[in-house]
């Protein structure tokens, strides 16, 4: 094996053999003549990577995808059935924060009891005990007993002695999403500076985290490697499977194809990319007095093609079918991008952006909106698509909501949003103050 | 495979700071919030060497043994007999009850029931100073040959872990296997002559009963307090007992090694 290469994974195959009473499974161990008595469940199935030294891998993937099989076959938790694995170097694994914490004891005795766990020798922790007191910050709490803690308490101090054993290869399950916002940045920040020292391997919902602490990907779905590469691209793969699971799940009764085709009014070539597909509004999600109604909408990034993930400064295309039921002068369509909480973040409208009528024949029509993503905190927005006629941004008729329809992800590779959105510092000066002071 | 179980038991040394480490919690643990604390581990011998002395000496008068007060002779049977099935019942449920260290962390799951091993023999240190201060009492005389006990203490050891591996080991498949223990202990504490003198039985009975192995170590640890008896005085029972320790040892660790890598899967 390469001496660079940390983790080598060939054809790993790992099955969960179902039993249906444990007695069966027993029975099958010690069998003379190995009768089986399972039935199987493949958790991985041939899957070969290799990490090298020094490398952030993240490995995402939906619920179930084998993302965390994977972590513990690494940490040798779990045995493979079948295929390869080599591991070298001090493995620290972060699988469940905690896991070696005892309640009665209190926070400084647990701090010891799972560092020996971890397999650190007594004098490293006494050299180490302050800094690690110094992260947790829980202050005079760490000589009551671990059940006294606030569950933020008891996360913090178990993430500060994990990350103190300064291993060759951590692992990490879902372990960055604790405590409150900034003690989230401090890990953050303590992660990417221990990936100066050494590899990790880490398995996260956060898409935020995938893009900004990785190197690579490793997409997984149904124990299958289908991706590996540059996170941007295995997040927008992500993506891509979380929303066909829930527009198959959406779209019942009315093909959106035949709509398409019978729309009568088809401007610009944009109509005659088949590739997006085409989302049902479902009467559920609408809203209004329905005089124009918004039968379905899809999404497209410039070049056509489907979007999921959506970085500052690109363009967004959004379409939707209407149909009107009645000839309409000033018509007007808006969008929201609302957060996960549901806090609208931005929006606009046509009539205050464009200063244009816009009418609408009977029947039904196909619209586009173009804008470009703001740059925004990165997280997952949803689109909520309307129809309103009047001739005031403000006071208007609604006649069709689509809420929540579209949903993207935003990115930010490389750079932390403030807040929010980020604002642009225009011009920085420094001048001496005693100058200035003399002046005034 | 003797590769693999040389592997094994080196696990054993490799983590002795854990072991220890895991003992003192366990230790502490039993008695963390009670005032007496450790204290309690010496209470409890001795209050029920006083009931047996009280019930056995005052009540039913019984009569010394070999010129040995009864409740010596007794306190010097029960020690062992404490320590075994301490670290064999404590060690049924061991790998269940570590399921989190288990699952979660990378975890020599072997070194368990040794954890419940030295933390087993904080206990029988107090069982012996309680046997030792009625040795005092008695004005009983010391020799040389009551350092034999360690070489039993390590008889047992060897013994009480080979079996402690297996029912851990086989624990989290049968979960019947804790009560089962406590019923095979309860019969073990009396089918072993602890509480009574083996010269009582017929010859025939007293060889079926000297297969029990822990009989060796009862009687040697009487040996050792009262006859001063060397443990070669009988070479044929001491090979015969390591031949049985020594097998149940290796069962133990191979049964213990072949399910461990599946603990994982039914935890």
């Amino acid at each position: 094996m390469d001496s660079n290469i940390v983790i080598d994974v060939r054809n790993l195959t790992k099955v969960y053999k179902l039993f249906n009473t444990n007695k069966d499974r027993l029975k099958e161990t010690f069998h003379p003549f190995r009768k089986k008595y399972h039935r199987d469940f493949k958790a991985l199935d041939n899957l070969s990577f290799q990490v090298e030294k020094g490398e952030a891998v993240g490995i995402i993937g939906r619920n179930g995808s084998g993302k965390s099989t994977l972590l513990q076959i690494i940490c040798s938790v779990l045995q493979p059935t079948d295929g390869h694995i080599e591991v070298q170097g001090r493995i620290s694994a972060l699988l469940e924060l905690g896991a070696g914490f005892n309640p009665e004891f209190t926070g400084r005795e647990n701090v010891f009891l799972s560092t020996a766990i971890m397999g650190l020798e007594r004098e490293e922790v006494v050299d180490k005990f302050d800094r690690i007191i110094e992260f947790a910050d829980i202050g005079e709490f760490i000589d009551q007993p671990v059940k006294l803690y606030s569950s933020g308490m008891y996360i913090r101090l178990a993430f500060a002695t994990a990350i103190s054993v300064d291993p060759e290869l951590l692992i990490v399950d879902e372990a960055l999403a604790v405590g409150d916002i900034f003690f989230q940045q401090k890990c953050i920040a303590q992660m990417k500076e221990m990936m100066s020292r050494c590899t990790i391997v880490f398995v996260t919902h956060d898409m935020h985290s995938v893009t900004n602490l990785c190197k690579r990907v490793i997409l997984l779905e149904g124990g299958k490697k289908i991706f590996e590469g540059s996170p941007l691209e295995g997040v927008s793969e992500y993506t891509k499977i979380v929303h066909t699971e829930r527009f198959q799940k959406k779209s019942k009764g009315r093909s959106s194809t035949e709509l398409t085709s019978n729309s009568n009014n088809s401007p610009g070539n944009l109509n005659n990319n088949e590739g997006v597909e085409w989302i049902d509004v479902p009467e559920t999600y609408k809203g209004g007095a329905n005089e124009v109604e918004i039968l379905c909408v899809r999404l497209m990034g410039e070049d056509l093609r489907a979007k999921e993930t959506v970085i500052a400064g690109e363009m967004l295309i959004v379409q939707m079918i209407v149909d009107a039921k009645l000839e309409k002068n000033n018509v007007i369509f808006g969008y929201t991008v609302k957060d996960r909480v549901g806090n609208a973040i931005f929006g606009e409208n046509t009539c205050s952006s464009l200063k244009e009528e816009l009418r609408l024949s009977r029947g039904r029509h196909l619209i586009t909106l173009r804008f470009y993503w703001p740059e925004v905190h990165s997280a997952t927005y949803t689109l909520t698509l309307g129809v309103g006629e009047g001739l005031d941004p403000f006071v208007h008729t609604i006649h069709c909501w689509a809420h929540n329809m579209l949903s993207i992800t935003a990115l930010t590779p490389g750079k932390g949003v403030h807040g929010i959105f980020n604002n642009s510092i225009l011009e920085c000066t420094i001048c001496d103050t005693h100058h200035e002071a003399a002046e005034i | 495979m003797i590769l693999k179980l040389f592997e094994f038991l080196t696990v054993i040394f490799d983590q002795r700071r854990l072991i220890s480490e895991l003992a003192k919690r366990e230790v502490i643990n039993q008695y963390i919030g009670s005032f007496l604390g450790i204290v309690w581990t010496f209470i409890q011998p001795a209050v029920m060497i006083f009931v047996f002395w009280f019930v056995f000496s005052i009540g039913f008068k019984s009569q010394p043994l070999h010129d040995v007060p009864f409740v010596v002779w007794l306190t010097a049977g029960m020690a062992p007999w404490f320590v075994f099935s301490d670290i064999v019942t404590g060690s049924a449920g061991i790998v269940v009850s570590n399921a989190h260290l288990i699952k979660k962390t990378i975890f020599h799951s072997q070194i368990l029931p040794v954890v419940r091993l030295l933390s087993s023999y904080v206990t029988h240190c107090f069982f012996i100073l309680v046997l030792l201060i009625l040795v005092i009492f008695q004005h009983m005389p010391f020799s040389i040959y009551n350092l034999q006990i360690f070489y039993y203490l390590f008889c047992i050891s060897i013994l009480a872990l080979g079996i402690a591996w297996t029912v851990s080991a086989l624990h989290p498949f049968i979960r019947d296997i804790v009560p089962l223990v406590g019923i095979v202990i309860q019969v073990g504490f009396w089918a072993t002559p602890i509480f009574w003198n083996i010269g009582m039985m017929p010859a025939k009975v007293q060889t079926i009963l000297k297969i029990n192995p822990m009989f060796y170590i009862v009687q040697g640890y009487r040996e050792s307090f009262f006859d001063f008896k060397p443990f070669w005085d009988h070479p044929w029972l001491t090979i015969y007992f390591w031949v049985v320790a020594l097998s149940i040892f290796a069962i133990g660790a191979t049964v213990f090694m072949k399910l461990k890598p599946q603990f994982a899967d039914v935890l």
